[in-house]
């Protein structure tokens, strides 16, 4: 099943939050190119939230979607901007399709965990992307594919194990243990594997290539958030070895919520209503969180909050 | 006209020579060989039949810019280094290490020149030491000179004050250097000494790769009263050759597709991995009909390990290709041996259909042979040696599940409750439980 059958992206704060990090991280990408005038590729499913708010903040005007539901009408028909291109199929057959002589910004926003198939998409986009170029990468992080799949069979954990390990073991080097394949653990995991399976690739462009034709990667953020599920993204940036000033020059480390490279942003929802909301808000921003009047609410909400607070959604009450 | 009008030199060049001895091997299996090297240094060492190789130590280092292997395994000396470690095959009469895995004299060369452009070889034994340096380009440039130039022993790559050797080989071809910078490369070598050393390793060798100790992949069967696997012993003796010894152990362990299936080991060295091929006997083929056979693989024997081991003094008895990755199917050895493993597995599948047949019987919770199967301890294949029957259980003989003893205690019900949903279990109950599996596995290793 197609997952906005499952559920309705515009509901999921935390995801909201990530979107709007995300394009602040993108903003910074100048250096490259002008920002515009990049290329983005999504999932953008029906609801195409993040091809909304990226079109009007960054002003893409290419943009692909990529859908494999057969329901092709409905998505032309929610389609929001002129700019966007859809493609019909299985990301494995439409990722090739891309004119990838264009600078792109590609978000393989899974929402699944991971799986041989979407290591193929990313060292596919590792394999053919341009230098300035960035990916990002989301996966669904609460428990590994493999515990599912023995439950559903009936089978010991163990059968999981090592069909896990039996799948990813070329790109994870240590031993596996069961409660690796789960929570914190297997986060750490899937961050492994997605790295390894990146280097594969870039190594394998840079076979020919010398100087400053030689391709490098770095991952600048890692976010955790769980809107209800426990979610990861990572980002990368890919350039030629001629362009590390450039990249030098984004620096994304001089972003809020970035304090350096690689940082593991931990996107929390503290539990607040409106009014304590906006008592807040007029406080912000400040230096000092002690001094800060936060009425009822406790501490680590307040902390959770300010780290967030600007790249939540509009909050307000419909109902009467 | 000149004098040679007569014949035509058929000489190979030097390059034509090593480009035809790298280019069917891949690189993983070079970097073995060279692994393979240091467990033969080991051999001669301790001892051909010794299983303490504890203090014994490989180092392999590799990056896009260099390979470096090192070892404490006692060195070689000059004379074999020129009669047989830098020779293109081995000259007939050179005594070399009894009982070796490393017995086709190409190995270390043929990993030197698919590594790089530059090598440098040096070894010290308790009488010497030597070292032996080649830039390839200019050594393939003398057409006529088949020789490597001594050079000086450097030092400065010891592992302990023990002898043994040091290999580096630097300006690396494009692909080598590519696969050697990435991390997929490094978890594969992993990977294959973990399975392909296992025993060497077992026996307290350690080897490490990029920093990284490599813990064996221990092979274990059910072993209780009433269940035991089947071990059994013979000697193939043929006139005037080396006799070779044979232990075969079947038997089942844990339900996992990817594990069951034969396991070959030469001389230590495992030689096939989890193997369901028709090679091992598995699938009824038309062509062999009158070749005993097993049935076709299926994930119902999942439980299934078979695992045979063949020993001899001369390495060349043992039923390997010269590649160490397959058996020679055309060995009498194999052939031989081959029989037995049918007879011996037929018992094992036997005893699994049963259990299959069971389960469907009583379902996987209730059955009483699977009850017992899963408390059972295991035992490692390396304390199985002396012969015994295959042992299983049959209802009337399953007793109730082992006598168990309650664990109680208390935590905060903050942790309790985050515990709850890392595990995904919904009790504290079960996050008692869990947790106590977690920590027994890990520990089981």
């Amino acid at each position: 099943m197609s997952s906005f059958r499952k559920v309705n992206y515009s509901l999921r704060p935390a995801k909201h939050a990530q979107r709007r990090m995300v394009s602040e991280l993108l903003g910074c990408l100048y250096p490259f190119k002008a920002v515009r005038d990049y290329q983005y590729i999504g999932f953008g499913s029906l609801w195409f939230e993040d091809f909304r708010l990226f079109h009007k903040l960054l002003g893409f005007k290419k943009m692909v979607s990529i859908e494999r539901s057969e329901a092709k009408d409905r998505f032309l028909h929610n389609k929001p901007f002129k700019a966007i291109d859809l493609l019909f199929g299985d990301s494995g057959a439409k990722l090739p399709e891309i004119d990838w002589t264009k600078e792109s910004i590609v978000w393989l926003d899974f929402d699944s965990p991971l799986s041989l198939e979407t290591v193929r998409d990313i060292q596919l986009v590792s394999a053919s992307c341009k230098s300035g170029s960035c990916l990002a990468i989301t996966l669904k992080v609460d428990e590994a594919a493999e515990i599912l799949e023995a439950t559903k069979a009936q089978e010991e954990i163990s059968h999981a194990v090592a069909q896990f390990t039996s799948r990813f073991k070329d790109y994870y080097g240590g031993k596996v243990f069961s409660d690796d394949l789960r929570g914190n653990p297997f986060r750490q995991v899937c961050e492994a594997i997605v790295d390894a399976a990146v280097e594969q690739k870039i190594a394998l462009r840079n076979t020919e290539k010398e100087g400053g034709d030689v391709f490098e990667f770095r991952r600048v953020c890692r976010f955790s958030y769980s809107d209800a599920t426990p979610m990861l993204t990572l980002l990368y940036v890919f350039y030629i070895r001629s362009d590390q000033s450039k990249f030098d020059e984004c620096s994304f480390e001089t972003v809020d919520f970035l304090p350096n490279m690689d940082h593991e942003v931990k996107i929390q929802m503290p539990v607040m209503t409106l009014k304590e909301i906006r008592e807040i808000e007029e406080q912000l921003p400040t230096d000092d969180i002690d001094t800060l009047d936060a009425g009822y609410v406790p501490p680590s909400d307040v902390k959770k909050f300010i780290s967030i607070y600007r790249y939540l959604p509009n909050f307000s009450v419909l109902e009467t | 006209m000149s004098e040679n009008q007569g014949q035509i030199s058929a000489f190979p060049t030097k390059s034509f020579f090593v480009d035809m001895l790298v280019r069917d091997i891949p690189l993983e299996q070079a970097v073995l060989d060279l692994v393979d090297n240091c467990i033969d240094g080991a051999k001669r060492l301790r001892g051909e039949d010794s299983n303490d190789l504890s203090g014994l130590r490989v180092e392999i280092q590799f990056s896009k810019e260099k390979f470096s292997i090192k070892d404490n395994c006692g060195g070689f000396d000059r004379q074999t280094a020129q009669m047989y470690a830098f020779r293109f095959g081995r000259p007939k009469g050179f005594n070399s290490t009894k009982h070796s895995i490393g017995q086709f004299g190409v190995g270390m060369k043929r990993a030197l020149f698919k590594f790089g452009h530059e090598f440098l070889v040096q070894s010290r034994t308790p009488e010497e030491s030597w070292a032996v340096r080649v830039d390839v380009p200019e050594w393939e440039a003398e057409e006529n000179d088949w020789v490597f130039p001594w050079s000086e022993y450097e030092g400065g790559h010891e592992i302990s004050d023990s002898p043994g050797t040091y290999i580096e080989v630097t300006k690396l071809r494009k692909g080598t250097a590519t696969s050697f910078g990435t991390k997929v490369f490094e978890n594969k070598i992993i990977a294959s000494i973990k399975s392909k050393h296992r025993q060497f390793i077992s026996f307290g060798m350690e080897i490490f790769v990029n920093g990284n100790r490599v813990d064996a992949a221990d092979l274990k069967f059910f072993s209780t009263a009433t269940l035991k696997p089947v071990v059994e012993n013979f000697v193939f003796d043929e006139d005037g050759l080396e006799p070779v010894r044979i232990r075969i152990v079947v038997g089942i362990s844990d339900s996992i597709p990817k594990s069951a299936g034969w396991y070959v080991v030469c001389n230590g060295r495992v030689i096939l991995d989890a193997d369901r091929r028709e090679e091992t006997g598995w699938g009824v083929v038309e062509d062999n009909a009158d070749r005993p056979s097993l049935p076709s693989f299926h994930n119902q024997y999942s439980r299934f390990r078979g695992i045979v081991y063949f020993d001899s003094d001369d390495s060349s008895r043992v039923p390997w290709n010269t590649m160490k990755t397959d058996i020679d199917e055309d060995s009498l050895v194999w052939q031989r041996t081959y029989e037995r493993m049918i007879v011996l597995a037929r018992h094992v599948l036997d005893f699994i259909n049963k259990l299959d047949s069971e389960i469907e019987d009583y379902g996987r919770e209730k059955s009483p042979l699977m009850r017992l199967i899963r408390n059972a301890p295991k035992s490692s294949v390396d304390v199985l040696k002396t012969d015994q029957a295959f042992k299983a259980p049959d209802k009337s003989s399953v007793e109730e599940a082992p006598p168990t003893i309650k664990i109680q205690y208390s935590r905060p019900i903050e942790e309790i409750e985050f515990l709850k949903s890392a595990l995904g279990v919904d009790s504290a109950r079960a996050v008692g439980e869990r947790t106590f599996e977690i920590v027994l596995e890990r520990n089981r290793g």
